[in-house]
């Protein structure tokens, strides 16, 4: 097996997972095993949940992008076209099936960026769909749908000497006196013409999924990664598009009702994980100042976002310097 | 619904005041619901008087409000949350 680290877990898989960064612990918490391809045999699956993704049109075969099914040793979730992933009850365990002509870059791209997010969310107070960096000052995250610029936005801000915390998922770890973030894996993932726009030259790029054409960067010189677990300052909200920059603070319970949306939830039907979850996005909404960004999405337009989120933050720390 | 009506929360509904705001999470559904100043004020009333026409009595003491218009608004919120599984029939 291999051992690797993501987000303060330990895993363990039978195939190798290269984007992860190596680790001297190998005490694994999960264990993943990539079996062979085969077409789903079960019937009559009762699915309690389903993720939809905004597609075009022209794209909107009308079938979820995931589906969400309990079984007595755990949890479903099937990607339709794509791979089975079974989950044990305890979170320790992951077995994918992938169907017949599926690359393994895929079930990669699956497990550490769908399914590894939604174990961590059993074992984590928060983990949120959001990209992060770490500044002088603390980390700032961006949470946001997909498609609304959180990878495109952490990108140029590492390259303005920040260092990546997170493309995608972001844990987040209540301490003694804050809120802590934790280092995901190296690189990002974005649109070919991002990657054209803001990469290095020479900057590495490599495949995604077969299904997408974006391109995974995880250049160390230009995309510098977060060495360990530091300090929440502030959460931004990636807002519905608008032609001029804005940064408004949100209401502790706007935040709250941010941060559920944003949260990763592995069963939606848990209530005592939900009540558990409640208190927890409840206190860091109290505790964490929350904004909405909006802005233009022109590449031209990303230096003066980030004077203002810049300007939002020294404004924050102006009124309350502790 | 009538101003007649007794509301509560039900079991299966967590609240949070945030503020002057108040966010409900449908713990069955797991959907979310915010409520402003007023809405909260609406909530913190029930809790103490699950009658709607005490609640509303009170609300048009506390507010400049045409008594049509609040009672309007009122039973508009409490069908709305009733539709959600955020409140429910008391007694």
């Amino acid at each position: 097996m291999h051992t690797y680290c993501i987000c303060g877990l330990t895993i363990a898989s039978n195939i190798p997972l290269p984007e992860l960064g190596p680790t001297t612990n190998f005490d694994a918490e999960c264990r993943f095993w990539l079996n062979p391809p085969a077409y789903p045999s079960e019937r009559d699956i009762d699915w309690f949940h389903e993720w939809q993704i905004e597609r075009t049109d022209e794209e909107d075969s009308g079938e979820p992008w995931a589906r969400f099914a309990r079984r007595e040793d755990g949890y479903l979730v099937r990607f339709p076209s794509c791979a089975d992933f079974s989950v044990s009850l305890d979170v320790s365990e992951v077995r994918c099936v992938p169907l017949p002509d599926v690359p393994e870059v895929t079930v990669r791209h699956l497990l550490l960026d769908q399914v590894l997010p939604l174990i961590l969310s059993r074992r984590e107070r928060i983990v949120l769909h959001a990209s992060a960096v770490s500044t002088k000052s603390g980390v700032i995250a961006f949470a946001g749908r997909s498609g609304r610029g959180k990878s495109t936005l952490a990108m140029a801000f590492a390259q303005q000497e920040c260092a990546l915390v997170s493309d995608d998922c972001l844990v987040l770890r209540r301490g003694e006196r804050n809120w802590t973030a934790l280092p995901s894996y190296p690189g990002v993932r974005v649109w070919q013409s991002t990657a054209d726009e803001l990469a290095h030259d020479d900057a590495n790029t490599a495949d995604v999924a077969h299904y997408t054409d974006k391109r995974r960067i995880a250049d160390l010189q230009g995309l510098p990664f977060a060495a360990g677990p530091e300090p929440l300052l502030a959460l931004f909200v990636l807002a519905d598009e608008q032609p001029t920059i804005s940064v408004q603070r949100l209401t502790a319970a706007k935040a709250l009702m941010a941060w559920a949306e944003f949260a990763y939830n592995l069963d939606i039907t848990d209530a005592a994980f939900l009540r558990a979850h409640f208190e927890s996005v409840g206190q860091l909404a109290a505790e964490v100042p929350a904004h909405a960004l909006y802005y233009p999405r022109e590449f031209s337009s990303l230096e003066a976002v980030r004077v203002a989120i810049r300007n939002c933050l020294e404004e924050m720390n102006t009124n309350d310097p502790e | 619904m009538t101003l007649n009506d007794s509301l509560r929360i039900p079991d299966s509904v967590a609240t949070r005041t945030m503020g002057s705001e108040t966010v409900l999470l449908n713990l069955e559904t797991g959907t979310y619901f915010g409520l402003d100043t007023v809405g909260s004020r609406f909530i913190e009333l029930l809790e103490s008087n699950d009658k709607l026409s005490v609640v509303y009595s009170r609300m048009l003491e506390e507010y400049d409000v045409e008594p049509d218009t609040l009672k309007a608004d009122l039973l508009r919120l409490s069908q709305e949350m009733c539709s959600r599984g955020l409140l429910e029939p008391a007694g």
